[in-house]
């Protein structure tokens, strides 16, 4: 048995030595990078006949055409994303995911790989719909994945050409919120939420303001089936 | 009268509609309906579907897939008119616009004139062919497509406008708007308003008038109608073998040029056909239990062993060659399913959800949508039938039992801010565990700051109130009781008013237990319901029952609206607001049931046989809305759906 200290001395016991640290090196590096690493698809989510679709071919081809039925899958595709100067200035792919609670279930597996995530509520219908937005986005922020990578999130209320009947987005926020604490609340009791970050959601003791969570929240007033949705692309254009 | 026929695609966007009448409502209503209450409830077995518009006569819709593009096609109509000719003219329309569609393209204002050339005129199909043809870039290649279509569908068109002509003289008649004089069914003249339409655009063909038009086209039925029955001979038997030629491909006597008719199904054939020289039978087989244990092999976490696995199994059998063909299946990838391929693991995963106790006929529909949605599907590289069929299942599965729940803390809050106890009826066969579970919500709602109180509307087992007492001396919430004896709905309604005065936030209903066929005791039950309208209405069910279910869960949703008193009902289905809450209402609405939830008791005791779950919730269309899982007050829990697919499908 040779002694440690002139095992250590040998060469290839040094080479050895290196080579594994050095692994064990690049594989940490590569476990923070990994961890770190942007999504790759920015998803619009929200409640059925919210307008994502629409939104959707808006972004992606500047026009609607005939309009749009309920979704059975999602849609995938790349939009060109112009600056304020109304160069191309990249692509993104976009996903537009089915708002039917049937298809709810799917989200999950996107929301690993979301680089966003623009909410798309009817501005003109809030009030019966709020349950169903609130979900959503109870969803999104308390996914771990988009909980821990601070992913942004973009409230678009759609459908502002409706202007009589349209909400102002401050009205849109401000009931999102107040029944995403409500539902905190609830959810918190019946205590099957595992795996979920509900920390993300701020403290419990104190009301949610979705102004002071990890995600960036903001909040834009759009109409896709106008073509209005300036503030969808500056959304997108802070991502490239 | 035809409606709209309408061509969209599975992820929302509408490529084509054609509207033959002016509509009230936007014809897209009429869609939304249908893929919401049908085609994403995975019930597909149905072939038509109705929608009551809020103004206007009901109306029929019937769909065609074409699951490998993932287009669906619809043709809608007045529910009061039965139309014969509407699945053909699906499926013309079907074969006549997967030969335009282009995926990303979004107009498809040429297939009006594609269409127009349907109507047979034959001065007209060469202006649209060549439309066509300038339209889709390959002018030869697609001129001679086009030739070869067109005839075909003609025949498909003018076969069934003879058919439904003797039938339909009648309405016809009496619908016939005057403008045009056409002797010839609605589809002719549908189809020929989409000529016309089309005519006019490219504006080649010289605009005269209407007379004009249909003169032209009465000379055309003349010389048409030989042709027509030559083809119509040709097409439909074409279609109809399709399936059975494919069989005599895979015996390999099947010749190939005698496809010349549905391309699709030809290239199906080709593929399927050249690999596979040796038994397709044997080859079926063989590809199956590979896929098998090569799932096996990936859900070991070994992916990259999966060559070496395919090697074995088929060694071990000693057939090479079809090793060599069911290889390359896989790896190059199939180009469409057929039924006849998924069948084998379709009927491998409905003997596995019957294993779980999912009743039978639930499982045979599930399955059969299931099959349906994987038709014509492209299999990817590198995956076996058996794996892509259980993703498929994973997804409806998920699906099914996904449904969005009553938030019943934020119910509870929401009127009591209206200072109106919330009251939730329990109600169930007997021995399932009413009075148990209540006992449990009880507890979870006690532990969250709400007041709750117990009605007993049991007055019939002896003993259910002398429980109910214990439970409630255990709990230190207040009983209701008013002995044995009683009708229960005047109890219920007691303990109500009683709640009201008391400040109450909950009131829980027990009832007592009950066979589904009873139908006294039914009437008695939708009465206290009718009588005091509550909140919720929770189906109490055991996750012990196998085929039952389905029976229970139907029958007490029949029984429950059926055997209401009128008045009640028109109560009911008055207003949204007599409801309870605004969103509790939508809900009940949106399954069209009495039944909001079920609560699933004694899951603890059935290991992975979870299929009771599913039944129940694809019967009633209700989530289940609590679980419980043992004796004690804290066994009540969520169910999680995750876990629940996972054991259905291990």
């Amino acid at each position: 048995m040779a002694d440690l200290p002139e095992l250590l001395a040998q060469p290839e016991v040094q080479i050895a030595i290196l080579v594994v640290a050095a692994t064990i090196l690049l594989l940490l590096v590569l476990r923070i990078a990994t961890g770190r690493k942007r999504g790759t698809a920015v998803l619009l989510v929200g409640p059925c006949n919210a307008g994502k679709t629409t939104l959707f071919y808006r972004l992606k081809d500047g026009t609607t055409a005939l309009g749009t039925v309920a979704s059975m899958q999602e849609n995938d595709g790349y939009a060109q994303v112009r600056n304020d100067k109304g160069r191309v200035a990249g692509q993104l792919r976009i996903l537009d995911l089915p708002g039917h609670p049937r298809l709810r279930s799917k989200m999950e597996q996107y929301l690993k790989d979301a680089s966003a995530v623009v909410l798309v509520i009817d501005s003109a219908d809030i009030t019966p719909n709020k349950t169903e937005a609130a979900e959503d986005l109870f969803e999104v922020l308390t996914h771990p994945a988009i909980a821990r990578r601070r992913v942004p999130v973009l409230l678009a209320c759609n459908k502002a050409d409706l202007e009589t009947q349209a909400h102002s987005v401050d009205f849109c926020r401000r009931t999102i919120e107040k029944q995403l604490d409500a539902m905190r609340k609830t959810r918190q009791a019946l205590g099957g939420d595992a795996g979920r970050a509900l920390s993300a959601l701020g403290k419990a003791d104190k009301p949610l303001s979705l102004a002071s969570l990890r995600s960036p929240i903001s909040s834009a007033s759009i109409s896709a089936e106008k073509g209005e949705v300036g503030e969808v692309v500056s959304f997108l254009a802070k991502l490239l | 009268m035809l409606d709209f026929v309408a061509a969209f695609e599975r992820g929302g966007a509408v490529l084509w509609m054609l509207q033959f009448t002016t509509l009230r409502h936007s014809p897209l209503e009429a869609i939304n309906a249908l893929i919401r209450g049908c085609l994403l409830e995975e019930r597909l077995g149905e072939n038509v579907f109705t929608f009551v518009p809020k103004s206007g006569a009901p109306q029929a819709l019937k769909w065609t897939f074409h699951n490998g593009l993932g287009l669906v096609f619809v043709a809608v109509y007045q529910k009061t008119l039965s139309l014969l000719y509407v699945d053909e003219l699906l499926t013309s329309v079907k074969d006549e616009f997967v030969g335009v569609y282009k995926p990303g393209q979004r107009g498809y204002k040429q297939f009006d004139d594609n269409g127009g050339a349907t109507s047979g005129q034959a001065k007209k199909g060469s202006t649209a062919a060549s439309g066509n043809g300038k339209a889709s870039g390959d002018v030869d290649a697609d001129d001679d497509t086009a030739v070869g279509r067109k005839p075909m569908s003609n025949g498909a068109a003018g076969h069934t406008s003879e058919g439904s002509a003797g039938g339909e003289d009648g309405d016809t008649s009496a619908a016939e708007d005057g403008t045009r004089a056409f002797d010839v069914s609605k589809l002719p003249k549908g189809v020929a308003a989409r000529g016309r339409g089309a005519r006019g655009r490219p504006g080649t063909a010289p605009t005269g008038g209407k007379t004009d038009t249909s003169s032209k086209k009465k000379e055309d039925t003349a010389p048409k109608k030989k042709a027509r029955n030559w083809n119509s001979l040709g097409l439909p038997s074409g279609k109809m073998d399709a399936p059975t030629r494919i069989d005599y491909t895979e015996e390999g006597d099947g010749p190939n040029g005698m496809s010349d008719g549905v391309s699709a199904s030809a290239s199906a054939t080709e593929d399927e056909g050249v690999p596979a020289a040796v038994s397709r039978m044997d080859v079926e087989e063989e590809d199956y239990d590979d896929d098998e244990l090569d799932e096996e092999q990936l859900n070991n976490g070994a992916a990259p062993g999966r060559g070496g696995a395919a090697v074995a199994a088929p060694a071990k059998k000693g057939l090479l060659a079809s090793f060599v063909s069911s290889l390359a299946m896989n790896v190059v990838g199939k180009s469409a399913l057929s039924r006849t391929d998924v069948e084998p693991a379709l009927a491998e995963m409905k003997r596995k959800l019957m294993e779980r106790n999912v009743a039978e006929e639930i499982a045979e529909q599930v399955c059969d949508s299931v099959g349906r949605g994987l038709e014509g599907q492209r299999l990817a590289s590198f995956t076996g039938v058996a794996s892509f069929v259980r993703s498929a299942f994973e997804e409806a599965l998920s699906g099914i039992l996904n449904k969005r729940a009553v938030d019943v803390l934020m119910e509870i809050n929401k009127s009591q801010v209206r200072g109106k106890p919330y009251v939730i009826v329990f109600c169930g066969v007997n021995g399932v565990g009413k009075s148990t579970n209540l006992a449990k919500i009880a507890y979870w709602l006690g532990g969250h700051g709400k007041k709750v109180m117990i009605a007993a509307c049991d007055t019939f087992r002896a003993g259910a109130v002398e429980q109910l007492k214990t439970h409630c001396a255990k709990l230190r919430v207040p009983l209701y009781e008013r002995g044995y004896e009683k009708d229960p709905a005047k109890v219920a309604f007691e303990a109500i008013r009683q709640a009201e005065r008391d400040g109450q936030h909950v009131v829980l209903v027990d009832t007592a237990g009950r066979m589904q066929d009873n139908q006294p005791l039914m009437r008695a039950l939708s009465n206290l319901i009718a009588v005091n309208n509550p909140n919720l209405v929770l189906f109490v069910g055991e996750a012990l029952v196998g085929n039952d279910a389905v029976d229970q869960l139907t029958k007490f949703n029949k029984a429950l609206s059926d055997l209401a008193p009128t008045a009640a009902v028109a109560a009911a289905g008055g207003g949204p607001s007599a409801r309870g809450g605004t969103d509790g209402a939508a809900l009940a609405r949106r399954h069209g049931g009495v039944i909001d939830g079920i609560v699933l008791t004694k899951f603890d005791t059935i290991d992975d046989k979870v299929g009771a779950a599913l039944s129940m919730v694809y019967t009633s269309g209700a989530p289940v809305m609590f679980v419980g899982c043992g004796q004690t007050y804290v066994d009540l829990k969520k169910l999680n759906v995750k876990s629940v697919v996972k054991s259905l499908l291990k």
